[in-house]
């Protein structure tokens, strides 16, 4: 997977330098006016910067994906195994779904 | 370029009708673009007509006086929007922007108000309505009795695809999220590190991954 930064939308930005001053890993810097992720390697996606953009020009978009059947996490599920005759319940045992 | 005949057919409100009445809607419509994030009606303007979305998808939605955004419904290709104001005469009663470039046709008001004499068309138009109806109460029900978690879930179901699939993948900011679920970004935050400490999803860099979803079916 790529290594995922912010888009930053060059017509929207006014270069105020508020992402530079929020980004916790100096990742971002404003160069001839514009916001840009100079050190993309360093940037965590923590999306601070798009937080507070006063111009609205940083976005951090989310993929969302469903992994495959099959490798899917099974959340456990507890059955019980019925009553006995005497109303104790049977051993419960701990299944996967 | 106006409607093909066979793209106007194919809608819900025009399937009735015949050729020549479709030539005629079709000469009527004016084509127009929009960039991504590009505002195509705004609330309490007066009604232009329906527009009928060819390419692309829009976002139909409310705002509040402090800028707080509701999602009602996103329009994607077939899918008509500010349906309303064209049979009420009243003004546009939700904003629409463009969340990705798109083509869209508008139709003029006068026009669909003349087909709606039609009984069949006029048929088909309560049929679009009541859909409409049924969703905004799906809507109505989801802000009343659900939490934003609740609903985030919900969303997060609804929009993920497994990669690789037909389904292009959806990429959607906090705030654009939040604004589906009629919560606001650190809200939607919170909740989605909530739903990642119970090992729901998993988020690294842009991708969140639905790692269980029959957990987040628990949730929503």
């Amino acid at each position: 997977m790529k290594t995922a930064i912010p888009e930053v939308d060059s017509e929207k930005c006014t270069g105020c330098g508020d992402c530079v001053e929020q980004c916790p890993t100096d990742a971002v810097e404003v160069i001839d006016g514009k916001a840009v992720i100079v050190r993309p390697g360093d940037c965590t996606y923590c999306t601070d910067c798009e937080a507070y953009c006063p111009a609205h020009a940083i976005r951090c978009p989310y993929e969302i994906v469903l992994l495959p059947a099959g490798t899917r996490k099974r959340t456990p599920v507890r059955r019980s195994h019925g009553k006995r005759a005497d109303g104790t319940h049977t051993k419960t045992r701990t299944f996967r779904r | 370029m106006p409607p093909t005949i066979n793209f106007l057919k194919s809608l819900p409100y025009f399937a009735a009708l015949r050729p020549a009445t479709l030539d005629n809607i079709a000469r009527t419509a004016t084509e127009l673009s929009f960039a991504r994030g590009e505002v195509v009606i705004l609330e309490g303007e007066p009604c232009r007509g329906l527009y009928i979305v060819r390419m692309g998808r829009v976002r139909i939605f409310k705002s509040s006086a402090e800028g707080r955004e509701q999602v009602l419904y996103i329009a994607g290709p077939g899918d008509t929007f500010n349906d309303v104001p064209v049979f009420d005469d009243g003004a546009n009663p939700a904003s629409a922007s463009a969340l990705e470039p798109a083509t869209i046709y508008l139709i003029p008001r006068q026009t669909m108000t003349y087909l709606a004499t039609d009984s069949q068309t006029a048929q088909a138009i309560i049929k679009v309505f009541a859909t409409r109806l049924r969703h905004l109460t799906t809507i109505a029900e989801d802000l009343s009795f659900r939490s934003v978690p609740s609903r985030l879930a919900k969303l997060l179901l609804k929009l993920a695809v497994v990669e690789g699939g037909e389904a292009p993948i959806p990429q959607l900011t906090q705030d654009e999220m939040a604004a589906m679920v009629g919560s606001v970004r650190d809200v939607v935050g919170r909740s989605l590190r909530t739903m990642t400490g119970m090992g729901v999803i998993e988020i690294k860099g842009k991708r969140i991954t639905i790692t269980d979803p029959d957990k987040l079916k628990d949730i929503s």
